[in-house]
């Protein structure tokens, strides 16, 4: 019997589809701004291709999903660990509009931080870097783990853009800049970290799809740091079984 | 007949608030006046007939009066920065304005300022004692951070000495009998006021009763009509019915909401009952000791706030778990850091809320609401 | 941290500053990067941070599990003779904290030489502040942070002769991100008196005379009962020495730089501002995010300039 969750992030909306405990697909496009007409056009698509199958949503606009159930991501999110990575019992999620970290067993939540106030902790920060800097996300490599040469002296998001603004114009290399960007949002993230106790991180959320971004964060946080694969679909994976519950 | 709390606690308003400027109208008062702050060995005071005001407390009625807001902003005029503890902020616009919805409180004579709960309160009454060129008297309890016999002879020095500067400020001598009586009565305050909080857990008892209603175990706790307030009380809220036991049972850490109404956060609880507070256990000072003095020691030197991180965890913890709460709100508070650090490692999840005690502005219901949401879901 | 405790008990190495990544909001970043560091550094066995504001009363809970030596001292909020009496038994139990947690021995002696050493350097200090109109301050303050920690060698031959520039006071907490003494002086102004922990006030010891014999009544009544910080709830006698200084030595304004959240400072500016005003003294209050946050006041500093 399928199933069918969905996470309806800021930025990016992503698919699984499970049957029984295995993955049948997985998918992920751009959050529409219409998102009640785009969800209603896609609920019912699925229907048709899975009939029957039952769907849970979580994420910003899970309430724009239809009538199926609906779950906070956190909660999907420690039951997508559950399934990928139950040797895992602290996961790190740095999302597009905020951090969270979790604490999860057995795919159950039991604890949870968020730190949703501040820009300069979350992928925000990163995607606005790559627009100033014209380079894509996916060409975002960071080489190798050791502290980049430039510190941002601005821990605040807003006034770190005038900083890379500066920067750029000082001639300072672009992959130099991204590197401090993404170690800053790495840095406001330990602060979560210290909330809970841990001896290995797991990893999730958008900036995961950065080339290098394991041993960049492992760095960091001085915590051996796992990358798990589907990342970045672990709270649509944990929707899913929650549908199939 | 039978008696109610009730009547005795709108004579304790009247007797505290009557030289407040609304019902003084320019009468001066009969005593010598200190402002205090509320972890202050009030009963040295009352032993030698001086009255004590606290403007930590009138800031909180400011707020529940809805009136902090322009106070906060002429705080800020004055200079005194937004990121100062806004008890400190609104009482500054208060006694600038001189509007606050009993008025001002009258006119100190000394200021008297304790650093057992925060570094801040000496730091605010030294502008107050700029404001109204009185003497600045801070009493300085080193806590769990020194030994013991080194703390107790530096505190009982200075008890001494405050004794000996507040005789000459009321003209009168200190009756050690007088004194003991009134550490007996704090001590039967404190217990009288457990009887009433003992009743959150299993009782249907509107937290905000508790939260209004421990005032008196700060302002007025070595007079002994504290202690017949609160076993009144007690009596009555004994008999409430039992609590709903198929709400989740959660335990407030940190202050109340001061602006709020229910003073928590009822419009995003709903599914859960507070059974705890940690803020309410604060006045439960053990007066402990043969001596009055040592007693004094034991009470002001070793209050919640300036005990060890370990220690804090400590009974926190115990707290928690004696009051069967499942999942707790810890207050994020911006005008307290000492508080919020005492929530560390506590072993049930909860919801990590950025406040203000006094500043309705701060918060981010919505947001708030999200979290509550959240932790209903890790509840299960 | 900070100049209340004790030097002569053990070399310490004086927290100036670090580049740390813990975050804690409404907290003081200066104090922070001290967690940080304690944390991070593993070149550091311990901490010994005075108990005398929010900030620094909180350092323990965040360092407990460190297992490193940890010694919060209680710094008395007032000064008195009592006080002065309960310090000394304060500082004779840091030394016996230490002696029993690295299973060392520290001797009368050896606290009576580097007491000798540390008054020298104190002495050097305050000769090279009575002539700060003549020095860059900037490179001074660099030389007292040098000489904070063990050798606690001054050397004023070290530092550099300064340009001209508008005589100003600066007053704030211990000046961590030394790049703002560089941008005061291309501001085209000119530190020439201060009360700054590391500075003013530390030269004041230099100038004290102590009568008494125990070597820890000695330390302490120094650490008391010379130049206050805001922390000792002294902020009359603060601002009325600090105006006479400032008045005495010719300076045009006032800079008024700490750490954001630091609250000793932040109930001192609402009284320090209103007494300037008093006196037709401008000042500017400047804050920075931690102890790293010296430079990115540029501008305001150089507008400060001109309206002086």
């Amino acid at each position: 019997m399928s199933s069918i969750g969905i996470d309806i992030g800021s930025t990016y909306t992503k698919y699984c589809v499970l049957d029984g405990s295995s993955i049948v697909t997985l998918d992920s496009e751009k959050t529409p701004i219409r998102q009640k007409e785009f969800f209603e056009k896609k609920t019912a698509e699925l229907n048709q291709l899975y009939p029957g199958a039952p769907v849970v949503s979580c994420g910003y606009g899970k309430n724009n999903a239809g009538s199926g159930k609906t779950v906070s991501e956190l909660v999907a999110l420690a039951a997508g660990t559950g399934m990928i990575a139950p040797d895992y019992n602290v996961v790190l999620d740095i999302g597009g509009q905020d951090t969270k970290i979790i604490v999860c067993e057995n795919g159950k939540l039991k604890e949870f931080f968020v730190n949703d106030k501040c820009a300069a902790g979350c992928g925000m920060f990163v995607a606005n870097t790559t627009n100033l800097l014209q380079t894509k996300f996916c060409d975002i490599s960071l080489g190798d783990a050791e502290q980049p040469s430039i510190k941002l002296s601005s821990t605040c998001a807003v006034f770190a853009q005038s900083e890379i603004t500066e920067l750029i114009a000082d001639n300072a290399q672009p992959e130099e800049i991204m590197r401090a960007v993404i170690w800053q949002v790495l840095v406001q993230s330990k602060a979560l970290l210290g909330k809970v106790r841990c001896d290995k991180i797991l990893f999730t959320g958008g900036l995961t799809q950065i080339n290098g971004i394991e041993r960049y964060a492992a760095s960091v946080f001085g915590l051996p740091v796992t990358v798990p694969e589907h990342s970045n679909y672990l709270s649509a994976i944990g929707a899913a079984i929650i549908a199939s519950n | 007949m039978p008696d109610s709390y009730l009547v005795h606690v709108a004579g304790a308003m009247r007797s505290y608030y009557k030289d407040f400027s609304k019902y003084a109208k320019g009468r001066e008062p009969s005593q010598k006046v200190a402002w205090v702050t509320s972890f202050t060995p009030i009963e040295i005071l009352d032993a030698l007939d001086i009255e004590y005001i606290y403007p930590e407390s009138y800031a909180a009625v400011i707020a529940a009066s809805g009136l902090e807001q322009p106070l906060l902003e002429e705080s800020t005029r004055q200079f005194l920065s937004c990121d100062c503890c806004s008890y400190s902020c609104c009482f500054e616009g208060c006694v600038e304005t001189g509007k606050g919805p009993r008025g001002v409180p009258p006119r100190p004579d000394v200021l008297i300022a304790t650093n057992n709960q925060c570094n801040t309160l000496p730091g605010w009454w030294n502008i107050l004692a700029k404001r109204y060129n009185v003497p600045l008297i801070v009493l300085d309890y080193p806590g769990e951070f020194t030994e013991d016999p080194i703390a107790r002879a530096y505190v009982l020095k200075q008890h001494k000495d405050f004794v000996a500067r507040m005789e000459e400020l009321s003209g009168n001598k200190l009756d050690e009998n007088e004194l003991t009586k009134r550490v007996e009565n704090s001590i039967n305050s404190v217990a009288a006021w457990k009887r009433v909080a003992a009743c959150l857990k299993e009782r249907e008892v509107p937290p905000t009763l508790l939260f209004d209603n421990i005032n008196f175990l700060i302002t007025a706790r070595c007079k002994e009509e504290t202690a017949l307030i609160y076993n009144l009380m007690a009596d009555e809220i004994e008999t409430y019915p039992e609590c709903d036991k198929s709400l989740t049972p959660l335990f407030w850490i940190g202050y109340p909401l001061w602006y709020h109404k229910d003073r928590y956060l009822t419009e995003v609880m709903d599914g859960f009952r507070v059974c705890g507070s940690n803020y309410i256990t604060w006045w439960n000072l053990d007066y402990e000791g043969d001596t009055v003095w040592d007693k004094l020691f034991s009470a002001y030197n070793n209050t919640f706030l300036n005990l060890s991180q370990k220690t804090k965890t400590e009974r926190l913890s115990a707290l928690i778990a004696a009051s069967g709460a499942k999942c707790a709100v810890t207050c994020r508070n911006k005008s307290c850091k000492c508080d919020y650090v005492s929530a560390k490692n506590v072993g049930i999840p909860q919801a990590e809320l950025e406040v203000d005690m006094i500043d309705r502005e701060y918060m981010d219901v919505e947001r708030a609401g999200k979290l509550m949401a959240i932790l209903k879901e890790t509840i299960g | 941290m900070s100049g209340f405790v004790p030097e002569q008990i053990a070399d310490t190495v004086r927290f100036t500053g670090f580049d740390g990544s813990e975050r804690l909001s409404h907290y003081c970043g200066y104090a922070a990067d001290f967690i940080s560091q304690v944390r991070e550094d593993s070149t550091i066995d311990g901490a010994v941070f005075p108990k005398s504001c929010d900030s620094s009363r909180s350092i323990g809970s965040y360092i407990d599990d460190t297992g490193k030596f940890i010694y919060s001292m209680p710094v008395p909020a007032v000064k008195n003779e009592g006080a002065v009496a309960y310090f000394a038994e304060i500082i004779k139990d840091y030394k016996s904290k230490i002696e029993q947690h690295f299973g060392v021995s520290i001797s009368e002696e050896d606290i009576k030489a580097r007491d000798a050493v540390i008054s020298g350097r104190n002495a050097q200090i305050a000769s090279a502040y009575a002539k700060l109109d003549g020095l860059s301050y900037a490179s001074y303050i660099r030389e007292v942070h040098a000489s904070l920690s063990s050798p606690y060698e001054f050397n004023e031959s070290r530092i550099n002769s300064g340009n001209d520039g508008k005589p100003v006071f600066l007053i704030g907490s211990f000046l961590a991100g030394v790049e703002l003494a560089d941008s005061i002086e291309k501001a085209g102004l000119k530190v020439v008196a201060d009360n700054m922990p590391e500075s003013g006030r530390l030269a004041s010891r230099a100038g004290f005379e102590s009568s008494e014999s125990d070597i820890y009544m000695k330390i302490a009544s120094e650490i008391l009962c010379t130049r206050p910080s805001p922390t000792q709830d002294l902020f009359d006698e603060t601002i009325k020495s600090d105006i006479a200084e400032l008045r005495g030595k010719g300076c045009k304004g006032v800079i008024f730089a700490t750490q954001k959240y630091c609250e000793p400072y932040d109930y001192l500016f609402s009284v320090y501002k209103k007494a300037l005003d008093d006196q037709g003294i401008p000042v500017l209050q400047v804050q920075m995010a931690d102890s790293t946050d010296g430079s990115g006041k540029a501008a305001v500093l150089e507008a400060f300039a001109d309206i002086i």
